[in-house]
Parts: C-alpha cells; structure tokens; sequence
C-alpha cells in the first residue's frame, strides 16, 4: 500500500445515530455497569470506524500510539452525526510510516460535534 | 458539588480492573476490529508479543470510567488525550490512577495513568471536564 498516495484524503461521510443499545454494548465490553442514561462514553467515537470506508485501511494492520478526543458538546443518546475521516499526513520515521488522522462528527446543522485524532505506525515495507 | 475532597495533586480512587478474554471479544464486536493479535496468541507472537493483547482503544475506554462519578453528576468530557506506551495482555489487571491536575470554577483536568504488572506506564492520559451549564 502506497499510503502516501492518500495523503489529504478524506472520506465521503456516513450518517451514524449513537443508540442506546450501542452505547450499552459498548459499556460492557469496557466492563463498566453503568447504563446509556446519561453521557456518551468519550472514546466510543472510535467504533464509528466500522461503518466508514477508509481506503487506506483496507486489510491493514497499525500501532495505536496517540489518540485525542476534542467535544465541542457531549454527543446525545439517539444523535446522528455526519462523520468522515481524513489522512491528514504520513511521515516516514526510521523504519515507521506514521500516519496522522482525524474523524470527524458533524450534527445536522453541519456544526462539528467531536474531533478524534489518530497517531498509527505501520512497519515501512 | 464537587467532594470536599478535590484538591489540585489529589489522588482519585484508583480502578483495578481485569481485562478478560471475554471484554476483549465484546470490544471486538462492538468496534468491528477483528485483528488476530487481540484473538490469537500465535498471530500476536508472530507480531512481537508474548501473547494476544487488548485493544488499546479499551484501555483508553477502560481509563475513563475512572471519572464515571463526575460525569454521572455535573461535568462531560471536554477533551481526553491518551498516548499508549506498553502492551496490554488479555487477562491482566490494568491499574488507573487519576491525579487531579488543574481545578477551576468551571474545569477539571485529571492526569491518568494506565499500568500493568509489567510496565509501570502502559499508557498515559489527560481528561479535561466542564461543568454542566
């Protein structure tokens, strides 16, 4: 995979409502009690993944290094968002690629509900 | 309210949590990431590993319930940074520990800490909360 090739690209967006039964899966797995009566859990934005065709991601593998979640307001029970995501660099370091990326969430007045930014390693081939 | 108890250096309850093979499949699920290194140890030896290990986004989901009470209450989640320095094995107890960093009228900030019985640092962490308004 030429992941350069990518580099400023952004996928088309995908219409995503947060259920309650998402919320509440997504809770177990964490092994947290709590039920989806209240907030959203902050790093569950990452599960929207499966749902986004991201053509640099075909059958790859990466390192997880860094993630940042920024919330312009929690997302809501039942709220859909416009999500995409973007390649926004890749650098080569040593024997890494490291590729910078953020998915994004809109609300329907186009106003951007959350921002999460990736940083992956993939082994230079 | 705030408890009388939080001071900028205080120390949060810390969380022991084990992260069974059956959170790992659930997270799975719930992600759609499939990777054999979470399923099999034979894939996650060939990677490096000494055996299958989390997905470092649970332990990133795992870390912020350490903060459940507040958010439960009157605060959300402004901002929640991670950086993920050590594997996490299925079937190890990860310890989070919260130190509270900053406090102000309106904000929160508590550096966390993820650790195992291997590495002192698996992962690294700050959580900015608001205030409801």
């Amino acid at each position: 995979m030429n992941f350069k090739q990518w580099e400023g690209a952004k996928t088309l967006p995908v219409s995503i409502t947060v259920t309650e039964e998402l919320v509440n899966t997504y809770y177990e797995a964490s092994g947290s009690s709590k039920k989806a009566s209240q907030q959203v859990p902050p790093a569950l934005p990452m599960i929207f993944y499966q749902s986004i065709n991201v053509p640099w991601f075909q059958e790859q593998s990466f390192t997880h290094k860094d993630q940042v979640f920024h919330y312009e307001h929690p997302i809501s029970i039942g709220e859909t968002l416009q999500c995409t995501v973007s390649l926004i660099s890749v650098e080569k370091r040593r024997r890494f690629l490291v590729l910078n990326q953020e998915l994004i969430g809109k609300n329907k007045h186009k106003d951007i509900v959350f921002s999460a930014k990736s940083t992956l390693l993939k082994e230079a081939e | 309210m705030l408890p009388k108890t939080f001071k900028e250096g205080a120390v949060l309850d810390p969380l022991h949590i084990e992260v069974t093979e059956q959170m790992v499949k659930k997270y799975g699920d719930v992600s759609g990431d499939f990777n054999p290194i979470h399923f099999d140890d034979s894939a996650a030896q060939e990677k490096g590993f000494p055996g299958k290990i989390i997905h470092g986004m649970l332990s990133m989901a795992i870390a912020s319930t350490i903060v459940e009470p507040l958010t439960q209450r009157d605060y959300w989640v402004k901002t929640y940074d991670m950086k993920f320095r050590a594997p996490v094995l299925v079937g190890e107890t990860i310890t989070i520990t919260g130190t509270i960093l900053a406090l102000e009228t309106d904000t929160v900030t508590i550096d966390l800490l993820v650790s195992n019985p291997t590495y002192p640092q698996v992962a690294k962490g700050r959580i900015l909360l608001h205030v409801y308004k």
